[in-house]
């Protein structure tokens, strides 16, 4: 049997998903398992033992206090669709399939670390902060930096990430995806948007081997926003700041030249619907 | 009739299916059940030096282990040469290629001893370019050329005014049917072995277990298992030789399940190809000339590549007058996926091609892309450049005006491209519309026996039919049981489980079901209406030649005399009854014709194109097709839909990515066949003109659909973007990045066709001492 104890432990409050885990050395966190439980059926990845936090109520829902939006790590993407953040819900709505929607959550979205997956340049470009808990305390980290490589996180080994934290603000946000089909697909490249207080911050999905942001990609996207700068600037300044793949899905230069008119399109966006300066 | 010929008739295993409550192959199990898993090769091309089992034997729960020096009969097989081993034998040729069969007691104990088996292997040098292994060192003792075609017509150097040239490059499509190849072998007390499986041939499948097994066909029972769809994949051997082979080994029942990557590494795939076309007009359009010349990757084995390539290469002319040409092509062996069979069968490859011509030409002319096409119908009584006559309804003109008659759809697009990616912006998208024509022939050709036979039997108004016809979701269950109803005057019909007790219904393919099972079904039901008017006319005292069956009842001079259900009581009715098409020849027999029939289509794309993306929302679909008669109208709408969808997946996103031999996406993650959301509205009318010869005047419809929709919305895109686009599937990348050489385009001194010009016909095949069963079941082959 796959998933039986002592193997499998079913937590069913943070703490004892955090005992479950320091007596599982090497175990793997699961939640919805739309990541881990195809690449179990197909052998493409085993583990010693797992951690399911289907169970952990505490983990699953949003909450909204004075500055942030607080997001349970288990919080499943089919409960972001209409999250008071257009780029969040954006991002959720456009993520695999209802049933995929139903099953995958927040966390595993951002624990497995991949550069395309979907709610990742939303939360970069919201500046969001995660909330990392072991049995010592909680932590609050930046997302931004978070990931590290393909696949890895500052996450501890004796740590859980229990909630995403994304600022609240008054401004504009979005999210748009490219891919070869137009719906259930992987982003061949993506982006999100954050327009407010007259600064815009861009993020861009699959861009390089992690969720990207750039300084001088934001510069200029605020100074095309403000009419100080031309599209084919921004365009100019995404080519330099990204490091896309090149994979049979998608050429590298395509990869470049769609992210330029992603960036574009976002800020113009911006600029008629969140106002100038907005 | 309530039922018959010409309504909408329900399938049977519709409701199951819709409720997920069919029985699928893979949802097959015995009592005593073992499962079977297969060692493939890692390389594209390496040489075995060692297979060591002593490992995977020694596990507790392994029944058995094979090898190719396990196989009792012949280890060869194949549709039109055996040139495949069942197991590799010292050679692999492909990524993919099964080395080693394993029955245990469950999957993961299978799965265990697969992996334990040893296999040493020597790497070779794939051969991947197909161009290459026309001079390359041969990959098999049959040589790299499946075969080669070259024929002239008329004059190929006359000229118009006008020639256009390009080449173009079509991707490999995967048929990617949802239900991956199961099936359960079990032994049988005759000595033998039975074989429930999903496919779309049982008796080519029994003749090749026969083969491998050492058995007669006799000992060789084959039943239907639930089919979760085909389109050519399920036409070639996979797990059914193994699971035999292991039954007999273990005298137990064998089950075999791939997971959907084996299943994308053991079908065969479409062929993806290269053809250069050179088109020459007179100034009003008229083709003066063709010149065309194709080259096929069929992949590590034969399959069907042989008869592919005369598809493709007979049909560049489309459905148009041609009068000179001159057309030549290859299938070739590489190291890459083997390919064959898939719905179209080496057209869509060709229309994709010629359509894109008669673009050019309109475009360098400054016509109508439709009048064009117009201007250059085939029409019935035109002779085809390989020299046969179309001497049954030729309605080309007719479904350009069909499909010219349907309404543009009004208002914007139901989702604009990039779909939920939210990406485009309304000044970004330009629509676009695109038209295509295209002549599918229907049936299996060049000499390959076309046939089937039905037993039809009735008792008290209840028929029961009896095929071996593989119904793989095309309809046939339908369409058997509505003719039942109409010529029988049938209440009820049950359609029974196809099987090799009865001869062998031809492959579920080609278009061909209908036409032959279906005249089959036809012909029994006749010949057992005859015996029951037999029976009445002597109970009533009537004249057996002036009774009808009308609406169930049987009728003398109209007036009622019994209900078919009631004109027998308590007998049985039976019949059984063959058909066969008019013998076919194959290219360059002077003694008749390639193809047994035709049918003709024309579609119109309109698409919504983000051109700076490249992304693309086909909009609708406009078809009007050449069918002869409506059988089942939902069943044909659903044969519409599903080639229209089909067929603009390999124009827009479905490409099996093979690099270095290996397939780099064999998941449908990767793979991306269209959505619901990305199916475009689909409007569909028809011309009926009934076929001559064929009961009720059908034809097949499977798979001129798709070969129209490649070309259509290829043409659509190319209209909204203004971009050559010269090969499919058309990435985004090549729209917003412009990829793609535009045709040539040349102004010529008009050449006259010299009016004595012989036609010249080269076929040039390996040499056949182990033909396959297509060649088996009748003469060599085709479709």
């Amino acid at each position: 049997m796959l998933l039986a104890a002592p193997r499998f432990a079913l937590p069913e409050t943070p703490e004892e998903a955090l005992a479950a885990l320091a007596e599982r050395p090497g175990a793997v966190v699961v939640a919805g398992g739309t990541e881990m439980m195809p690449d179990l059926l197909w052998g493409t990845r085993s583990a010693d033992a797992f951690v399911s936090l289907r169970r952990v109520a505490a983990l699953r829902g949003v909450t909204v206090d004075d500055d942030d939006l607080v997001m349970g790590a288990g919080t499943p993407v089919s409960g972001l669709t209409t999250a008071p953040d257009a780029g969040l819900a954006a991002a959720a709505t456009s993520l695999g399939t209802p049933l995929v929607r139903t099953e995958a959550t927040i966390g595993g979205n951002v624990v497995s670390a991949l550069p395309y997956r979907n709610l990742l340049p939303t939360l970069l470009a919201g500046g969001a902060r995660l909330e990392l808990t072991s049995a010592t305390g909680v932590r609050t980290v930046p997302f931004d930096g978070f990931i590290t490589a393909p696949g890895r996180t500052r996450l501890a080994e004796d740590e859980l990430l229990t909630a995403v934290r994304l600022p609240r603000h008054g401004g504009f946000a979005d999210y748009v995806k490219v891919g070869r089909r137009n719906a259930q697909f992987v982003a061949t490249v993506s982006a999100a948007v954050v327009s407010r207080d007259g600064g815009v911050r861009l993020a861009f999905g699959n861009a390089g081997p992690t969720p990207l942001r750039s300084d001088d990609v934001d510069a200029v996207a605020t100074a095309l926003l403000d009419g100080r700068a031309t599209p084919e600037d921004l365009r100019a300044a995404v080519a330099v700041a990204v490091d896309p793949p090149e994979d049979p899905v998608a050429s590298a230069d395509y990869r470049r030249h769609a992210l330029g008119v992603l960036a574009v399109r976002l800020v113009t966006r911006a600029r008629t619907d969140g106002g100038p300066g907005a | 009739m309530t039922g018959g010929v010409g309504t909408s008739v329900r399938r049977p295993d519709g409701p199951a299916k819709v409720r997920g409550e069919f029985s699928y192959a893979g949802d097959l199990a015995a009592e005593g059940m073992l499962v079977g898993s297969t060692v493939r090769s890692p390389h594209p091309h390496a040489r075995i030096t060692g297979i060591d089992t002593a490992a995977a034997r020694a596990i507790s729960g392994v029944h058995a282990v094979l090898t190719s020096a396990d196989v009792p009969g012949d280890l060869y097989f194949g549709l039109t040469l055996r040139d495949e081993p069942a197991l590799a034998d010292g050679v692999v040729r492909y990524a993919g290629e099964p080395v080693a069969v394993v029955a245990a007691v469950d999957a993961a104990t299978a799965r265990r001893a697969a992996r334990a088996v040893a296999v040493e292997y020597e790497p070779l040098p794939p051969l991947t370019d197909p161009q290459q292994s026309l001079t390359a060192p041969p990959l098999h003792p049959d040589g790299n050329v499946y075969r080669h075609v070259s024929y002239s017509c008329g004059d190929p150097d006359a000229r118009g005014v006008v020639t256009v040239e390009n080449t173009y490059r079509i991707g490999m499509q995967d048929p990617a049917f949802l239900a991956p190849e199961a099936g359960l072998a079990w032994p049988t007390p005759d000595g033998g072995v039975a074989l429930d499986v999903a496919t779309q041939w049982l008796h080519s499948d029994q003749t090749q277990i026969g083969w491998a097994t050492g058995l007669p066909p006799e000992k060789v029972h084959l039943r239907l298992a639930g089919v979760g769809g085909a389109f050519g994949g399920r036409e070639d051997v996979t797990l059914q030789t193994h699971a035999c082979l292991l039954a007999l080994a273990t005298g137990r029942p064998v089950k075999f399940e791939y997971t959907r990557e084996e299943s994308f590494l053991a079908h065969r795939q479409r062929h993806p190809g290269t053809i250069w076309l050179r088109h020459s007009a007179d100034a009003d359009g008229r083709i003066v000339c063709v010149e065309g010349r194709v080259l096929l990757d069929g992949g590590a084995y034969a399959s069907t590549s042989p008869v592919v390539i005369t598809n493709t290469v007979t049909l560049l002319q489309g459905p148009y007058r041609v009068d000179n040409g001159r057309f030549e092509g290859w299938s070739v062996r590489t190291n890459n996926p083997s390919c064959g069979a898939m719905r179209g069968f080496g057209v869509p490859q060709a229309a994709f091609a010629h359509e894109a011509q008669l673009d050019a030409l309109a475009g360098a002319l400054g016509m109508d892309p439709l009048e064009i096409r117009l201007r250059n119908a085939l029409q019935r009584g035109d002779v085809a450049t390989f020299g046969q006559r179309f001497d049954a309804p030729t309605p080309v003109r007719e479904v350009i005006e069909g499909l010219r008659a349907i309404p543009l759809p009004a208002g914007p697009a139901r989702r604009a491209p990039g779909g939920v990616g939210r990406a485009a912006e309304p000044g970004s998208v330009r629509r676009g519309i695109g038209y295509a024509v295209t002549i599918k022939n229907l049936a299996f050709s060049e000499g390959h026996v076309d046939e089937s036979t039905a037993e039809v039997s009735l008792c008290d108004g209840h028929a029961t039919v009896h095929t071996a016809c593989a119904e793989v979701g095309q309809g046939f269950v339908t369409v058997a049981e509505q003719v039942a109803r109409t010529v029988l005057g049938a209440t009820t019909v049950e359609v029974t489980q196809p099987d090799t007790l009865i001869a062998s219904a031809g492959s579920t393919s080609a278009s061909r079901q209908t036409m032959a099972s279906g005249t089959a079904v036809h012909r029994a039901c006749a010949a057992v209406r005859v015996r029951l008017l037999a029976q009445v006319a002597r109970r009533h005292g009537l004249d057996a030649a002036g009774l009808t069956v009308v609406d169930g009842t049987v009728c003398a001079a109209g007036r009622p005399v019994t209900p078919v259900a009631a004109a027998a009581p308590g007998q049985t009715l039976r019949a059984t009854e063959h058909f066969q098409h008019p013998a076919t020849y194959p290219l360059g027999s002077a003694e008749g014709g390639m193809y047994v029939a035709f049918s003709f289509s024309a579609q119109r794309a309109v698409v919504d194109v983000d051109v700076e993306l490249g992304l693309v929302s086909v909009v609708q679909v406009a078809s009007c097709q050449d069918v002869g008669t409506v059988i089942n109208p939902t069943q044909l709408l659903g044969q519409i839909e599903g080639g229209i969808v089909q067929g603009m997946g390999l124009a827009l996103m479905e490409e099996v990515v093979v690099a270095d031999g290996l397939i780099t996406n064999p998941d449908f993650q990767d793979y991306l066949i269209p959505t619901i959301v990305d199916a475009p509205e689909v409007v569909s009318t028809y011309v009926t003109d009934p076929e001559p010869g064929m009961p009720h005047g059908w034809k097949g419809a499977g798979e001129p659909p798709l070969c129209t929709a490649v070309p259509a919305v290829a043409a659509a895109v190319r209209d909204a973007t203004g971009l050559p686009l010269p090969a499919v599937p058309i990435k985004p990348e090549h729209v917003a990045l412009g990829l793609g050489a535009a045709p040539t385009v040349t102004w010529t001194t008009p050449r006259p066709a010299a009016p004595s010009r012989a036609v010249n016909i080269v076929v040039d095949e390996e040499a056949r001492d182990a033909p396959g069963t297509m060649a088996e079941e009748g003469a060599p082959g085709g479709r």
